[in-house]
């Protein structure tokens, strides 16, 4: 799962720690996601396209692979 | 846990850990003995550290049980605990065929009821947790 969270955190100006702050969770959890070595669940998923105010889908978009599986 | 609490609580566990690795180690020279309680004491401190150095807790030495888990922190558990179920499965598999390997019959019988725990074990509590989702 790929994911624009990187370009609208920047856009916002928070650095990871800010992030993970605002949606209760450690930094290496937002850093894991942005690298797409994680994809969240769904709870953390809402938490953070309501935190960068977008919709869910436009958060995260399956790859290429993963719309295949 | 600050990070200077956290770097004591390291140094006290290496400490423990140097301290009664020496003591099995010279019980074990001088009267040809393994002590059972050192080894369970010293593989609970190798836990704590490991623990301590992957999360910066640790649940063995009366962690705060009430501070909530991360996401991240939940799915490396889980992820680590499907591959140490099978570590394990062949730990003992090891074990049962360096000890027994000259016998015949199995003669640790114990052990190779844990054996076949092992394989047991994770289809059955498979089985129960589907019922959950049924």
């Amino acid at each position: 799962m790929e994911n624009k969270i990187r370009e609208l955190r920047e856009s916002m100006g928070w650095s990871q720690g800010e992030l993970a702050e605002r949606c209760h969770v450690t930094r290496q959890t937002i850093n894991a996601i942005e690298n797409n070595k994680y994809d969240p669940t769904l709870q953390l998923a809402f938490r953070l396209a309501k935190v960068l105010k977008v919709k869910v889908d436009e958060l995260f978009h399956a790859d290429k692979g993963g719309i295949d599986k | 846990m600050t990070n200077k609490q956290l770097r004591l609580v390291k140094l006290i566990l290496w400490i423990c850990i140097v301290a009664v690795g020496a003591k099995i180690t010279f019980t074990y020279f001088n009267s040809q003995t393994i002590e059972s309680y050192g080894l369970f004491a010293i593989s609970i401190f190798i836990a704590s550290l490991l623990e301590l150095h992957t999360f910066g807790k640790t649940s063995y030495l009366g962690g705060n049980n009430r501070e909530q888990q991360d996401e991240l922190e939940e799915h490396i558990v889980k992820v680590s605990s499907k591959i140490s179920y099978f570590a394990l499965m062949v730990i003992v598999l090891i074990i049962l065929a360096v000890t027994e390997f000259r016998n015949e019959d199995i003669t640790n019988i114990p052990l190779m009821l844990v054996f076949c725990a092992t394989i047991v074990t994770l289809p059955f509590v498979q089985f129960l947790v589907s019922k959950k989702y049924k």
